[in-house]
This record gives structure tokens, sequence and C-alpha cells, in this order.
């Protein structure tokens, strides 16, 4: 699929929505913190709103263009619309939500049939139940298979897990994987959480307030942010300043405080001495006992500060000259039998080291 | 009671619920304009729609019969053309309630319209749903209560009304003579029984439609 | 006390008294169909003798049920006897002052500009008139003469369903004059002052009610002596001549 979004200007309460984005992808995150004009974006897309410029053609439909006075209605989008606070209809059952927007046409894909929707959701035993009377993660699955059963040609998501448990949030995951891999539906998903969006999508669009600051490939963004505001929000955990000593081509040595990094970075332009380093604490690799010879060209002995819970990983802050946070999953962490205090050595590949010019 | 004071409760009861009826298509358009829309002209409707509830009942019965009179505007055109009458007739009293509980009709319904979550309305729109179908199928339901204590309320009113109904439609026993009138009647003949009887009828219905509509208006839907 | 205070004090001791003075006004509570001509026989006699008189002008019914309800009328100016006879049982009013000494005839009264075709009462039957209007006829004076006229035709049967009643005879009045009904039993002397209607067919007086005009001073009259005084000036030969402007007629 393919979403073109251009020339777009909303005047939001603090700020103005300006885009212009072109995005292929199965899933596309939107990516911001809080009131940075992502359910603005949304809602134009979804043709519930109107701005004073848009442009907006979903593969070979153009939905909006006010400049040449084009403007398609809503329901002929072909959009299902999960919004954030659901909004299912209290007045109606949980089958009669279901089938509003349903259709039911001859030849339609068997895929998006009301008993194949029903059942990956796994939402059969609710049918008759009145809408109010479902828990959070249930209404959450009803709210995405009433969109399902529209059969759209994009599925637009707002934060749809923002309101869950830890815990919740890992069970309704995999019904979004599913319908991801099983419908292989493009999904425009809305969302402030990393986790999600490393888990879901393969593009992410990075939104803070109401522009665009970076878009690609989740990896790709992830690893290199393009500043420290974007480094911030995908959370990359250490982010420290550095000075580069010796360039040649892509390899930087690159100096923390009197720690020497060895850095793999391509796009950093030719005069610069001043850099931040970034390194996701998902690439650190903790060692205990002998480093031997490995191929990460950083091996930083350090001693560990804390060890704290993070869902389903555990955080570990290390002290090796300067403050470098790994993420490891809880086996390794007992296995390893890490307390505070420990001696360990951390290695981090060169690629997973990235400068960003200060 | 005698056969004819039951004959004046039937015609009042019906021709206020036949009255309430006539103004709800109307009253319904009128509060969801006013509920959902913002335009430059918007407080002057609201105050018209508003001016029979503050107005005197008999300042606004004379404007209508004015217009609804043999040489009026409107009462003109449907006697010379249509040979029809509206002066002196059920239908002048008709007319005359109508006015004066619409604006208590669309009050309730445009709090109740206002309630309705227009978020619910987006989504069903996302859904497929054309204006038409939104209204009948979310916003209505789901102000329905509130339209209910409104129409109770206006019923209420229809059946009280007096300076009005005098004006457009006179007190012609059988014919146009609402429980209002014929108390005032009964008075004016020094018939105070009659008139205590009758008031007793009219404060049970009265009492009976704005208890239901406040029982529907309390409790809320979701 | 401060001369300011003092003065303050005179003035609005004057002031009270002035308006208790004022107050020596004369409450008449009349039938409608007197309307014009007493405010004009009150105007001449406030030139003559200084005396002011307020007017309630209304049916005659409702007006009796005011005044035993207590209102404050000085005088009671009826259009039919039996509404005096009611107060006089009630022992409302004082005896020994009513006098009836006017009278009226009945007319019939069509719209003066396309007014309906109508020669005498008979016409009333037809189907050239679908509504006539009359003051109401179980409670108001000119009313209860129209239905009687009506009943000594044997006309009251034709009628009956097209009458429309209303609050008293100058309703009547002006329902003809706005064209909603096509006709209307009004006194002569209601016809007399509208330039909106004329008279269709004037009811003889061999055909016609007995129609009179009691007056009395009410018990409870708070300004008896002044009321007297004006009760006295409308059995005069000014205030006679007047009302025969009118139309009415003067029973001797």
């Amino acid at each position: 699929m393919s979403l073109v979004i251009k020339k777009i200007s909303l005047p939001l309460a603090s700020f103005t929505l300006e885009m212009d984005l072109e995005t292929r992808g199965r899933v596309t995150a939107v990516f911001g913190p809080s009131g940075a004009g992502k359910t603005s974006l949304l809602d134009l897309l979804a043709g519930l709103r109107r701005a004073k410029s848009a442009f907006i053609q979903l593969d070979d439909r153009v939905l909006t263009d006010t400049a040449n006075g084009v403007f398609v209605p809503a329901r002929h989008r072909g959009m299902g619309y999960v919004p954030q606070d659901l909004a299912l209809f209290p007045h109606l059952s949980v089958r009669q939500n279901l089938l509003y927007g349903h259709k039911r046409a001859d030849g339609a894909n068997p895929l998006f049939s009301f008993d194949h929707i029903v059942e990956v959701l796994e939402i059969g035993p609710l049918m008759q139940r009145g809408v109010t009377r479902l828990s959070g993660g249930e209404k959450q699955r009803v709210a995405l298979a009433r969109a399902l059963l529209t059969s759209p040609r994009l599925l637009l998501l707002d934060e749809p897990l923002a309101s869950l448990d830890m815990k919740l949030k890992g069970r309704i995951m995999p019904y979004l994987t599913r319908i991801r891999d099983k419908f292989r539906l493009p999904m425009l998903y809305v969302t402030h959480d990393r986790w999600e969006t490393l888990a879901l999508a393969d593009q992410i669009v990075v939104l803070v307030d109401g522009r665009v600051v970076q878009t690609g490939p989740v990896q790709d963004v992830f690893r290199r942010p393009a500043s420290v505001v974007v480094a911030g929000l995908l959370a990359v955990e250490t982010v420290q300043p550095g000075h580069i000593i010796r360039r040649v081509d892509e390899l930087v040595t690159v100096a923390v405080g009197s720690i020497m990094l060895t850095a793999v970075e391509k796009n950093l332009p030719a005069d610069t001495s001043e850099v931040h380093v970034c390194i996701r604490a998902e690439d650190v690799i903790l060692l205990k006992g002998d480093a031997g010879v490995s191929s990460a060209r950083n091996h930083l002995p350090a001693v560990v500060g804390s060890v704290t819970d993070a869902g389903p990983l555990m955080r570990v802050e290390l002290s090796c000259g300067f403050t470098l946070t790994a993420l490891l999953t809880k086996q390794a962490c007992e296995q390893l039998a890490l307390k505070p205090g420990n001696p360990v050595i951390a290695l981090v590949k060169a690629p997973n080291v990235h400068l960003i010019s200060r | 009671m005698s056969a004819e004071e039951w004959q004046i409760v039937w015609f009042t009861a019906w021709v206020s619920a036949l009255s309430t009826l006539v103004i709800l298509p109307g009253g319904l358009a009128a509060a969801w304009v006013l509920a959902r829309y913002q335009w430059r002209g918007k407080t002057f409707v609201e105050t018209a729609v508003t001016l029979p509830l503050v107005m005197p009942p008999v300042a606004t019965g004379l404007i209508l019969l004015k217009l609804l009179g043999r040489r009026g505007a409107i009462g003109g055109f449907l006697h010379d053309t249509l040979d029809f009458d509206v002066v002196y007739t059920w239908r002048g009293v008709l007319i005359a309630l109508g006015v004066m509980s619409f604006p208590l009709l669309v009050r309730s319904a445009r709090v109740a319209f206002e309630e309705v979550d227009s978020r619910l309305e987006q989504i069903a729109r996302t859904l497929g749903a054309g204006n038409l179908r939104v209204f009948c199928t979310v916003t209505l339901p789901l102000a329905s209560r509130g339209i209910v204590g409104g129409m109770l309320l206006a019923f209420a009113r229809a059946l009280g009304e007096f300076g009005a109904t005098i004006m457009v439609a006179g007190n012609i026993p059988g014919r146009t003579s609402t429980l209002s009138l014929a108390i005032f009647q009964s008075v004016q003949l020094g018939q105070d029984a009659n008139a205590f009887r009758l008031l007793g009828v009219s404060v049970v219905l009265a009492f009976a439609a704005v208890w239901s509509s406040e029982w529907l208006m309390r409790r809320k839907n979701r | 006390m401060q001369p300011g205070l003092r003065k303050t004090f005179v003035m609005a001791m004057t002031i009270l008294a002035g308006v208790r003075l004022s107050a020596a006004e004369v409450a008449v509570f009349a039938a409608a169909s007197l309307t014009d001509s007493l405010k004009e026989i009150a105007a001449a006699y406030a030139k003559q003798s200084g005396g002011r008189i307020i007017f309630n002008f209304g049916a005659s019914s409702t007006l009796a049920r005011q005044i035993e309800e207590g209102a404050p009328a000085d005088l009671f100016f009826s259009a039919d006897e039996a509404k005096m006879d009611g107060l006089e049982k009630k022992g409302l009013i004082v005896k020994e002052t009513r006098k009836s000494r006017l009278s009226n005839s009945l007319v019939i009264v069509i719209a003066r500009d396309h007014g309906a075709a109508i020669g005498d009462s008979r016409d009333l039957g037809t189907d050239k008139v679908k509504r006539i209007a009359i003051a109401e006829p179980r409670t108001v004076p000119a009313g209860i003469y129209a239905k009687e006229y009506f009943q000594k035709q044997n006309l009251w049967a034709a009628v009956e369903a097209k009458v429309i009643p209303t609050e008293n005879v100058r309703a009547a009045l002006a329902a003809v004059e706005s064209g909603n009904v096509e006709a209307g039993i009004v006194y002569r002397t209601d016809a007399a002052i509208s330039r909106k209607v004329k008279i269709a067919y004037e009811v003889p007086a061999k055909d016609g009610p007995d129609i009179s005009y009691p007056v009395a001073l009410v018990k409870q009259a708070k300004q008896s002596e002044a009321a007297k005084k004006f009760l006295v000036y409308l059995g005069s030969d000014d205030a006679a001549a007047v009302f025969e402007k009118f139309g009415f007629v003067i029973r001797k």
C-alpha cells in the first residue's frame, strides 16, 4: 500500500500540523509524544476533519485535494478506524456493533467474513453481551473486529494498547500481529511506546509538535536517531557527549570522558568534532569473567550499579567511566547472577555506537 | 363527573398529545441544529425559539390570531383557496398548544443531543453510515431518554395552556373547550364544584406527565 | 428635629395626604357595551364637578363574580337584571339605590366589506353563514338575550352549532370585524361605534328580549358619598342625552 500525505496545514491548539510524507509498508508506526498531532492526523486521513490545505492519496485514489476541491466523505474512504477510546456503541450489543459496518458482498474476501474475524479475535462468546460489561481487553478486540468487518483497505489505530497494563498488552499484541500477517492489511499505528513499535511496525514516522522529524525503516531510525530529541523519544537509553579523536572513512574513534569507543558512522559531516554518542540498551552484551577475543570492537570494563525490573526484561545500569544502560532477559540476569557492585565487561559492536553531531 | 366533563378531559388529552407529535419533527430538527452547529445569527434563533416560553401567552395568541385568521397571511390563503378554517376550530387549539410547548421540547432535546458523544457519530461514519443513518441508529437512540422527557414536558405544558388557546380558538363547548378553558368557564358561571373537579383532573394529569418526565431525564443511559 | 429633616417630613406627609385625597375616585364596574358612553359621561362629570371616575369594563357575569369575591367596586352597572338580582340576593348591593332606566336593542352585524348577504335572522340558519359570534350565552347578558331571541323565533336549533361564544359582547363585535365569523349578534350601540361592521338586521322591539341595564351602589363601597353623587348624575338629563346619542333607549 502506498500512502501519500502532502501539503497538510492544520492549525491545532499550540502548533500547526504540517506534513509532506509518503510511506509504503505493512505497518507504519506514527510515533511521538502525546499532543504531537497524531490523532488529528488520523482524523484527517479518515475524513473526519478537514484542513485548510491537504492532499491525501491512498494507493491510486485521491481522497483529499483541497487545491482541486476534492473531498471523499468518511464513509467512502474504506478506512477502518479504531480510536483511542474505542467508541463502541453503548446502546448496541457486541453483535450489533460488529455488524454495523459489515457489508455482505458475494465474492468478497473470505478473510473478512464475519466468522473468520470472530475466530481470529476470539470474540465468539461475547456476542450477546452489552458493550458496557466487557473488560478492557475484550472491548479492544471487539473494536478491532468491528473495524475489520468493513473490509477496509487501511486500518488506522490510535494508541490501541495505551490504556492496558503490561500483561494485557502482551495478550492483545498477538492479535495485532495476526491481523498484520493473516489479513495482510496495511496499518497506520499511532503510539508513543517503543516496544509496540519494535514489535509490530516496519516503517516509522516520528512526529513532534506537528512536524515529521524522521521517517524510515524502524530499525534504522532506532539505531540512528537523527537528533537528540528523537533519540530521547525513542528512548535510546545511553546518550553521552563525545569528542572525535580520529576518523578513517566510516570508522570513528570517539572519546567519552577518558573512555575510547569505536563507532561506525556513515553520515557524519566532515568537520564534526563534538558528538552525542547513542547506544541502545538492547545492543549492550554483558560478559562475566574473561573477555577473550571477540568481534565486538568495544570492550568496556564496568561495575553493576543497579538492576531493575522492566517488564519482561531487566534494566542494568553500569558504570564504565560513564553511565551505560543494558537490557537483559530475566533468564540472562539470573544466569549471570548480577548484583550491584559486580564487575562485568560490556561488549558493544562498533555499528551499534551511533554518533549525532552536536 | 358528567359525560360532558369527560369529553373535555378526553379532548384536552388527545389534542395535547397530537400537538406534541406534530411539533416533534420540527422540534428535533431545531434542537439538532442548535446542538451541533455554530453560525453567526445563532443567538437570534435561540431567542426566537424561546420566545413563546417567556412572552405573555395571550400576546403569542394574538400573533397567531392575526396570522391564522381569515384575513391573515396564512389563514387567508387557507380560507380562500381551500375553504379551510383554523381559528375557532380544534386545529386552532392544536396550533396554539404546539407553539406554546415548542420551546420546552427544543430545550430538552437539545441537551439530549449535546450529551451524545460526537465521537460515536464520527466512528459510525467511518463504518460507512451516511448522515441519516448516523442520526437514526446512533444519535436518536442515545438521546431518546432526554427527547421523551422533553415530549412529556411539552405535553404537560399543552395540557395547561390557556391564554393563546382562548385567543385563537375561543371556548366553544364541545369543540374547542379544553380543561383550563372549562375551569375558567365554570368559575364564571359560579359552578365552583365543577371547577374543582376539573381542576383535580388537571392536576393529576399534569403531575403524572411531569413526574415521568423528571424520572426519565434523571436516569442516564450510560 | 433638625430643620432639613423637618422639611422632608412635612413634604412626605403632604405627598401621602395628596395620595389619600386622590384616592377619592369612584370605581365603576360596568358592562362592556357601556364603554364609550360611560367614558364620555365621566369626562363631562369631571369637568362639571371635578369628581374622578375609574372604570372596569367587562362581561357583567365576570364583574358580578369579581364583586362577589370582594373586588373594590363602588357602583355596578349591569347589562341584565339577573346579574344584579344575584348580587342583591347575596346582600352585596344597596337595594334602595337600584335603578333600571336604560335599554338597548339587538342587531345582526356583518363585516362592512365583503359581508355575507343577510336580510333577516332566518338567513342565519342557511349555509351562507357558518359561524355566528355572540357573547357566551350561558353567562353574558348579551349572549343570554341573543339566545332568548333565537329561541323565541324557533331558530336556536338551526344556529346553535354555528355559535362561537366570546368573552363579552365587544369581543363578538371584534370577531365580526376580523372577518373570522360571517355574522354576530351585538347591541345596536356596539354596532354604532364600529366602523368595520354594518347592521344587516335590527331586531324589532316586539320580537326582541327585554333588555334592561340596572345600576346600583355596592354595599362595601369605599367611596359611598362620591359614588352616590355620580349615581345621581347618571340619572340626569345630560347623561340621558349622551346615552341616547350612542343609541341606548331611555326608559322613564
